[in-house]
């Protein structure tokens, strides 16, 4: 079934500048994060580790966020690029957990790290990045100085959170098998579990280096928070309609019955007898929810529409980011960096 | 920037003011989009929804910050399902009170400490720039006593750098003018991070004794306080 969309950003070519800054600054966040996960002895079942996921590659938007932000309010990447690591040594924390707690099987097109090594030591692994992570952070004080580092971790901590209540929210609703999920409560959990990480904080941090803690990090809530939301739901579009060179598992989100808009809204709009099949579904364990079982819901939310709702969703979202972008960013004078943040927008539909 | 370098906004598609748009409840159309209007309608809905959800997390972060200023914020409010990220997070900061935090980034501008904390690998890209003046205060000072000597540092304080700086000290000196001086002293930021250590090497030869010596602001050789071990027999 397909619709016209409203004009908004899922309808615009990405700049050229969106690809040109994420390889830039992607590959000196890349030798920063090199740096930091170096280790000065041998560390036997910890330091492979340590650098697995980061050298699998990815697309590195989140440290990409942060030096862009930082450049746009007036400072150079090497003032932005530890805390960039940092942020990108965290994300890969939270996969590796991630991984664990949603059983999955792939990341970035290769077996999760704990399908290679282990639960225990994979967790090891997770933890040890979660407080290497913070070295960066602590050298921000000798090239940043104190007021605008602490201002940054006292961000960071409300990040950690946001973020830990976010995937509390989803493992709670999974695992108590709720079903009364609405879209806010979806909303509410995309906001904490991915915008809060993935596009806000970077973004409070580059604006707090740009202009040496004098702007109010809150200015950008609202811009990160609707990149994040069109961001996460085109990723759960994604892990339905992708090929391989998407790099998780395909269906994988239906085969952890996770709650995405589109399962909320299939199961809102189907049939009683479709709904008890589904509600029975989502009791399964994961292991007993069978390739048959798994198509048969991808079926219902493609005879319900819900993938064409979603990709509505999604793109209304996008344009309150821009709204929002002008609103946050309209006072700052033009530049790449300013023509990447918003540029990420029309990104987010076109990345595979 | 110049009225064609605005962005705006594309016109919208309906010829008339929405009436009919759902409830934030979470609850939305039946059935799929088909038309334009309905198109419409599921956009204002995901928007409204989105700017509830957004606002209503504001307003639980104002409301959390009036309770940090108010100083009654604690582990106790932590949800029970946070991961330990959060948990080590807030202790970690907690831990950096900022006077440890200007008084170390201070101390982090002595370019042999920096050397000393990175050993033999060089940071990146680091480029050390003007810090802010460090607010006022007393700082602790702790002594670290290195060698096989036994000798005890005095818990003192120093006063705050009027800017960012390093710490100085010409030696410690026994009022016993025939005694040696004690010579090897350095500093760092404490282990704790509350404050700054006096790294103090004490020879194996050193005679038994009271030595003292001022702690200067490296930059305006201000005396910041005064530090004082005693080696024992």
């Amino acid at each position: 079934m397909t619709h016209d969309w409203p004009e908004l950003a899922t309808r615009r070519n990405t700049p050229s500048i969106v690809p040109a800054l994420l390889r830039e600054y992607g590959e000196a966040t890349r030798r920063t994060v090199e740096y930091y996960l170096a280790s000065d002895r041998p560390a036997p079942y910890l330091h492979d580790l340590l650098t697995d996921y980061p050298r699998r590659g990815g697309k590195m938007m989140r440290p990409c966020i942060c030096i862009a932000n930082a450049r746009a309010f007036g400072a150079r990447m090497e003032d932005a690029v530890h805390s960039a690591a940092a942020v990108e040594i965290l994300h890969n924390a939270l996969l590796i957990h991630d991984d664990i707690q949603d059983e999955s099987e792939v990341r970035r097109g290769l077996p999760t790290l704990h399908a290679l090594h282990g639960v225990p030591l994979a967790i090891n692994a997770g933890d040890a990045m979660l407080l290497l992570a913070m070295r960066p952070l602590l050298a921000n004080i000798s090239t940043l100085g104190s007021h605008v580092s602490m201002r940054i971790m006292e961000e960071t901590q409300a990040m950690a959170r946001e973020t830990a209540e976010g995937q509390a929210l989803e493992l709670g609703w999974r695992d108590g098998n709720r079903t009364d999920i609405t879209e806010a409560d979806y909303l509410t959990m995309v906001l904490k579990k991915t915008s809060w990480m993935a596009t806000i904080w970077p973004a409070q941090i580059g604006l707090l280096i740009g202009s040496q803690g004098m702007a109010d990090p809150g200015s950008v809530v609202r811009f990160g928070f609707f990149l994040g939301a069109a961001f996460q739901i085109q990723d759960d579009l994604l892990n339905l309609i992708a090929d391989r060179s998407y790099g998780k598992e395909l269906n994988g989100d239906l085969f952890e019955a996770k709650r995405t808009l589109m399962l909320i809204h299939a199961r809102e709009t189907c049939t009683e007898d479709e709904r008890r099949t589904l509600d029975a579904f989502l009791t399964l364990q994961r292991r007993d929810r069978t390739q048959d079982k798994v198509r048969w819901l991808a079926d219902l939310m493609d005879r319900q529409g819900s993938v064409d709702y979603a990709r509505t969703v999604a793109g209304a979202l996008a344009g309150a980011a821009e709204h929002e972008f002008e609103v946050a960013y309209g006072h700052l004078p033009p530049s790449p960096d300013k023509d990447f943040i918003v540029g990420l927008i029309p990104w987010v539909f076109e990345r595979t | 920037m110049t009225a064609s370098e605005r962005m705006s906004r594309p016109s919208p598609a309906r010829e008339a003011p929405h009436r009919g748009i759902p409830p934030v409840s979470g609850s939305y159309p039946a059935n799929p989009p088909q038309s334009d209007a309905a198109v419409d309608e599921v956009v204002a809905h995901a928007v409204r929804v989105g700017y509830q959800v957004i606002g209503e997390n504001i307003r639980q972060g104002r409301a959390a910050a009036d309770r940090l200023t108010a100083g009654d914020y604690g582990v106790s409010d932590v949800p029970g399902e946070l991961t330990q990220l959060g948990l080590r997070l807030l202790q970690l900061t907690r831990e950096m009170s900022s006077t440890a935090f200007d008084l170390v980034g201070a101390v982090f501008r002595d370019p042999t400490l920096q050397n000393a904390i990175r050993g033999s690998r060089s940071a990146p890209q680091a480029q050390p720039e003007p810090a802010r003046p460090a607010a006022g205060g007393d700082v602790p000072l702790t002594c670290n006593i290195r060698g096989n000597r036994r000798a005890v540092g005095e818990p003192s304080t120093l006063r705050h750098p009027e800017q960012a700086t390093s710490l100085t000290i010409a030696g410690l000196i026994s009022p016993n003018p025939v005694l040696p001086p004690l010579k090897n002293v350095s500093f760092s930021g404490s282990p704790d991070g509350r404050g700054i250590a006096a790294n103090i090497v004490v020879p194996d030869d050193q005679p038994a004794g009271t030595y003292s010596g001022v702690v200067c602001d490296g930059l305006t050789h201000k005396p910041l306080g005064t530090l004082t071990v005693q080696v024992m027999p």
